[in-house]
C-alpha cells in the first residue's frame, strides 16, 4: 500500500486510456502517459492533434469521455478542487482583465487560489521583479505590448507557486529576446522541482527545455522519450526532423 | 477565504465600471437620458382621468427605475460572452474557485449596480419635481424590490449568455426579454384586462406596481406589497437558479 502511494507521488501525472469524444470525433484516443515529479515534459503535435484538449482535461476544464487521470495522487473525477489548488494554467490565449493592472491581474489569481495577504504580496513582488513590466505593473494591462501580455499570462499561472504548471504555447507572440529569457525562466521553475507540461509549436523550444517529449497526433501518443533518445531512434539531427518524419509519415499513411 | 474570493471578484466587476469609459457612460447616461426624455416629452401630459393631477412622467418614474435594472441583464450577458471569448472564464475555472462563487459575485455586484442605476432615476426625478412618498422605510423596501429585480436580470443575462455564441448575438437575444418587460411591465400606461394579464407574467410588473404604491403614499403594511414581494422573490429565485444551472453546463466555454 505504502509502495503504491510512493509510486503515485513520484509519478505526478498518471494518464490511463484517456479518451475525449466530440460526437463521432475522437480528440483524445486512448492516451497513456506518466510524468514524473520535477520533470519538464514537452507535449508536441500538429494543430488539432489533441494537445490543448489533453491539457484541459488535466486541469479539470473538460471531463474525460473515458479513462482515468491522476494528478499529484488525486483523481480528476473525484478530487478536482484539490487538484486545482496544486496547479497553475498558462492558457494558449492570454486571458486577463484589460481594465485591471498587471499587478491586479496577478494578485486576483493569487486570491482565487486562496493565498493569504502576506504571501500574496511577497509572491507578487517577486514575480514582478523578474518580469519586463515591473515598472508598468500598476498600469492597466490594456496598454501592454504583446510580449508583456504573454509574460503577464505566464505570471498569472505562477502566483500561487503551484506544484504542477501547464504551459500551453507560453511563448507565442514573443520576440526572440523575450522568448530566450522566458526559456531561462521556465528552466528556473524546473530547478524549483515543479512539474511542468509544456505544449509548443517551437520544436527547438521543446528540445532545449524538455526532459522528455511526447508527440501526439489524432489524439494518440505516437512517440515518447528524451529528445536525444528520439533523435537517435529516428536517426535525425534534431527534434524537428523527428517531428516531421513521424507526423509526415502518418499524413502519408492517412492519404 | 471563500468570502475573500467573492469580495475580490465583486471588486473586479465594480472596477470595470469606472475604468471602462464606455460602460461608465452607459451606466450613467442610460438612466439620466431616459429620465430627461420622459420629463421633457411627458412632463406636461395629464390625460389619465384615473390619476388626476399626476403627469405621465410621474406615472412612469417607478417603471423607469425597474427598466434601468432589467437593462442590466443585457450588460451581464454581454460581459459574460466577452469574458468567455477572451478565455477568462476558462482561466477562472482552472482555479479552486467554484462556479457558485464566481456567479454569486456577479449577482451581488450587479445588484448594487442595478439599484444604483434605479436610484439615479429616482434622484433626478425628485430634482425635477417628482414627489416620492414612503420615507426611509419605503425607500429601503424599494431597494429590496430593485435588488430582487436585479437578481432576475442577472439570471436572464446568464440564460442569454448560455444560448448566445458571442457578444453580438447576446445583445440581440437580450431584446427578447427586455422588450416585452419594457412594454408590459414598465411603460404601458393604460391597462385593459388583457394587457394587465400579460403584464402579470413579467417580473418587473411586481416591482413597478409596488414602487408606484409606495411612492404614492400607500401603507407599507398593505398586503398587496408583501404579496408582490413574495411573487418577485420566487420569480427571481427560479430564474437565477435556472440561469446558473444552464450557464454551468457550458463549462465556461
Amino acid at each position: 500500500m505504502e509502495n503504491a502511494r510512493k509510486t503515485e507521488i513520484r509519478n505526478e501525472i498518471v494518464i490511463e486510456d484517456l479518451e475525449k469524444n466530440y460526437g463521432g470525433i475522437k480528440a483524445v484516443n486512448g492516451l497513456n502517459l506518466t510524468v514524473k515529479k520535477g520533470e519538464l515534459f514537452g507535449l508536441l503535435g500538429p494543430n488539432g492533434a489533441g494537445k490543448t484538449t489533453t491539457i484541459s482535461i488535466l486541469c479539470g476544464l473538460l471531463a474525460p469521455s473515458a479513462g482515468s487521470v491522476q494528478i499529484a495522487g488525486f483523481d480528476v473525477k473525484e478530487d478536482l478542487s484539490k487538484i486545482k489548488e496544486r496547479i497553475g494554467l498558462c492558457p494558449q490565449e492570454a486571458a486577463y482583465y484589460k481594465f485591471l493592472s498587471g499587478k491586479e491581474n496577478i494578485e486576483l489569481m493569487g486570491i482565487l487560489h486562496g493565498l493569504d495577504k502576506a504571501t500574496l504580496k511577497n509572491h507578487s513582488a517577486e514575480l514582478l521583479s523578474q518580469s519586463d513590466f515591473a515598472d508598468k505593473a500598476r498600469r492597466r494591462a490594456k496598454g501592454y505590448s504583446g510580449g508583456m501580455v504573454r509574460q503577464l499570462n505566464l505570471l498569472m499561472a505562477l502566483i500561487s507557486d503551484p506544484e504542477i504548471v501547464f504551459l500551453d504555447e507560453p511563448t507565442v507572440g514573443m520576440d526572440a529576446r523575450v522568448r530566450r529569457r522566458t526559456w531561462e525562466y521556465i528552466k528556473s521553475l524546473k530547478d524549483q522541482d515543479k512539474t511542468i507540461i509544456l505544449t509548443t509549436h517551437y520544436i527547438e523550444e521543446a528540445q532545449s527545455l524538455s526532459d522528455r517529449v511526447g508527440i501526439i497526433d489524432y489524439g494518440e501518443l505516437i512517440a515518447l522519450g528524451s529528445p536525444g533518445e528520439l533523435m537517435e531512434k529516428h536517426q535525425s539531427r534534431d527534434l524537428e526532423e523527428v517531428f516531421l518524419k513521424i507526423t509526415g509519415r502518418r499524413i502519408a499513411e492517412g492519404s | 477565504m471563500k468570502t475573500n474570493k467573492i469580495y475580490a471578484l465583486i471588486q473586479v466587476e465594480l472596477k470595470k465600471l469606472y475604468r471602462d469609459p464606455m460602460i461608465l457612460a452607459v451606466l450613467l447616461l442610460m438612466p439620466v437620458g431616459l429620465t430627461l426624455v420622459f420629463y421633457f416629452a411627458l412632463g406636461n401630459l395629464y390625460q389619465d382621468p384615473t390619476r388626476p393631477g399626476m403627469s405621465h412622467f410621474e406615472y412612469l418614474v417607478p417603471g423607469t427605475m425597474g427598466y434601468a435594472v432589467i437593462y442590466m441583464g443585457m450588460m451581464v450577458a454581454l460581459a459574460l460572452c466577452e469574458y468567455r471569448e477572451a478565455g477568462l472564464l476558462k482561466r477562472l475555472a482552472s482555479t479552486p474557485t467554484s462556479p457558485y462563487q464566481y456567479l454569486g459575485s456577479l449577482i451581488i455586484a450587479n445588484m448594487f449596480i442595478g439599484v444604483f442605476q434605479a436610484l439615479i432615476v429616482l434622484l433626478l426625478s425628485v430634482i425635477l419635481g417628482y414627489e416620492a412618498m414612503g420615507g426611509l422605510p419605503g425607500l429601503a423596501l424599494v431597494c429590496i424590490f430593485l435588488g430582487l429585480l436585479a437578481v432576475t436580470a442577472v439570471g436572464l443575462g446568464l440564460i442569454t449568455a448560455t444560448i448566445a455564441k458571442n457578444a453580438g448575438a447576446a445583445s440581440g437575444l437580450s431584446m427578447i426579454f427586455i422588450v416585452p418587460m419594457m412594454i408590459f411591465g414598465t411603460f404601458l400606461a393604460v391597462y385593459d384586462e388583457m394587457t394587465y394579464n400579460i403584464a402579470r407574467y413579467t417580473p418587473n410588473f411586481y416591482a413597478t406596481d409596488t414602487l408606484s404604491r409606495i411612492f404614492n403614499g400607500a401603507s407599507l403594511s398593505e398586503p398587496v406589497i408583501w404579496k408582490n414581494l413574495l411573487i418577485l422573490s420566487i420569480i427571481s429565485l427560479v430564474i437565477v437558479v435556472a440561469g446558473i444551472q444552464l450557464f454551468k453546463r457550458t463549462e465556461f466555454r
